[in-house]
């Protein structure tokens, strides 16, 4: 018995015929020029997929909803459990964060006092955004990723010059009380006078716990794609090992890196080496794991830390550096 | 009654159900196969979505299959994979033109003869995928270890779950369709 469809007619018509073998023609003609263009004119059709990506983005997004519904409520039951417990260790770490942010603020005046005094650039500000990855393309030859994080996001990052206005002073001891971050619940799209915006951009980090996986090679509205450190195209400066030597790992489109180095001398690379990201890239957190050396010849070859194949991680986070302003004296 | 060839749509909501049906489930496929499903070893099994519903929509309605929706769809893929532009609507479009010359025969047999059919067209769809891609970067011909020869692999693991998994896309759609093409009200029903 078949189910074949009853809106199915029977094809009688000779100029219906010549007209859907036209169509085959055509549409095989255009597939063709698609992919001469792709591979002569690159420059053209990046942004065309980028731009497309943009607006499919949300789409995806909505999709990913039940995965991601399913895979919390298969992982996720022991987090919601105990709640009595985490309410007073969250107590206990808001007053060590109190303890803490006071001393940091101390030590980072010294060290920018240090540092200008030895002519030293000032330090980037790390502000690490969590994005969810919306999109995984899976290409025989290349893998690609797509992330829910874009222009409309950013970080908006509290300006230091206006911390008096904010710090309280305890009763007791006298001692200041800095504020939780001021910025971290304001309206991006309209931010206060003591924020300003940091922009999610081009070629920002993109990681994870293991380590960095890539950098964002464009950025639309609603998402981002990312160009992970596996990709032919891909470099990144980086210090190895205990000596902390300088290289560069470069994207073969493989599962390994490979590093190139002047500066090493026999011996100084041995296998299983960490290798970290170098403060030569203003775009890039400073000694960030990127994965460790496995091979020495013919070429040093590095496996990455945070890229295993298809399925990285359902979140990242990219890292947005701005310039870092020290707080005023308290 | 026999269900084959009837001439002409019974009531609307046939005509409905038989043209956006299948654009939804192509939508979906699209979607979902673009969505991070899984992460670690799972991820490996994941197979394609979009094929087992081309194909079986291809050969049980082969009308509400237009190319030129197939060629979007392709296009589509490419945009979302990033893979080069028109690569996975020319297979596509070879995919569907194959399963619809043999629709006629496909359709009237069981599912075992359309998993046979679909393991077959799948393989060529893979290969051709392969081979296009080889084309376009002749490079990749000379590191065929390097990078060639992983992904003929990674080729054949997809081509392998997606083959796995038509079945129980092809008992799915089946139910749909009789849910909403052939329900009990009309002369159709057995």
């Amino acid at each position: 018995m078949s189910l074949r469809s009853s809106v199915d007619i029977p094809d009688a018509n000779p100029l219906l015929i010549w007209g859907q073998r036209f169509m085959v023609v055509m549409l095989t003609l255009a597939c063709i020029l698609a992919l001469m263009a792709d591979r002569l004119f690159p420059e053209w059709t990046q942004p065309l997929k980028n731009n497309a990506s943009d607006i499919i983005a949300p789409m995806v997004a909505a999709a990913n909803a039940p995965v991601l519904w399913g895979k919390a409520r298969l992982s996720g039951w022991n987090a919601y459990l105990n709640t009595a417990a985490q309410a007073q260790a969250a107590t206990d770490l808001a007053a060590e964060n109190q303890r803490l942010r006071q001393s940091l603020n101390r030590k980072e005046r010294q060290l920018a006092e240090l540092r200008e005094s030895v002519s030293m650039p000032p330090e980037g500000l790390e502000v690490f955004r969590t994005a969810r990855v919306i999109m995984e393309g899976d290409g025989l030859f290349n893998s690609t990723l797509v992330l829910g994080i874009g222009e409309r996001d950013g970080a908006l990052i509290f300006d230091r010059a206006y911390l008096n206005q904010f710090v309280v002073r305890d009763p007791e001891t006298g001692l200041a009380i800095l504020p939780a971050d001021p910025c971290a619940s304001a309206d991006i799209s309209r931010p206060p006078a003591y924020c300003r915006l940091a922009p999610v951009k081009p070629n920002l980090a993109v990681v994870t716990r293991q380590g960095i996986v890539g950098r964002l090679s464009s950025v639309g509205y609603n998402a981002s794609r990312v160009r992970l450190l596996t990709a032919s195209d891909s470099e990144l400066p980086v210090l190895i090992g205990d000596f902390r030597i300088k290289g560069l790992v470069k994207g073969t489109g493989k599962a390994l890196l490979t590093l190139i180095t002047d500066e090493a001398v026999p011996g100084s690379i041995r296998v299983g080496d960490a290798v970290l990201t170098s403060p030569i890239d203003p775009d890039i957190p400073f000694l960030f794991f990127v994965g460790e050396v496995v091979a020495l010849t013919p070429e040093i070859q590095v496996r990455p830390a945070a890229i295993s194949g298809r399925g990285i991680a359902d979140f990242m986070q990219v890292v947005i550096k701005e310039p870092f302003e020290v707080a005023p004296e308290l | 009654m026999s269900l084959e060839r009837t001439p002409k749509a019974r009531t609307w909501t046939q005509l409905l159900f038989g043209v956006f049906m299948p654009m939804a489930t192509f939508i979906l496929a699209l979607l979902f196969d673009a969505v991070p499903m899984a992460t670690g070893t799972a991820a490996l099994f994941l197979p394609n979505f979009t094929l087992p519903i081309l194909f079986y929509w291809t050969v049980h309605t082969p009308r509400a299959v237009p190319l030129i929706i197939v060629a979007i769809l392709g296009f589509a893929t490419d945009t979302l994979h990033d893979t080069p532009f028109g690569l996975h609507a020319l297979a596509f479009i070879v995919l569907v033109l194959g399963a619809k010359s043999q629709s006629r025969h496909l359709a009237g047999l069981g599912l075992l003869f359309n998993w046979a059919f679909f393991a077959l067209a799948t393989a060529i769809y893979g290969l051709m995928l392969y081979l296009i891609t080889l084309l376009a970067q002749p490079g990749l011909l000379g590191d065929f270890f390097g990078l060639a020869g992983p992904a003929a692999l990674k080729g054949v693991q997809l081509v392998l779950t997606t083959i796995v998994a038509y079945i129980p896309f092809h008992l799915a759609l089946t139910a749909l369709q009789r849910l909403f093409l052939y329900n009990n009200e009309g002369p159709y029903s057995s």
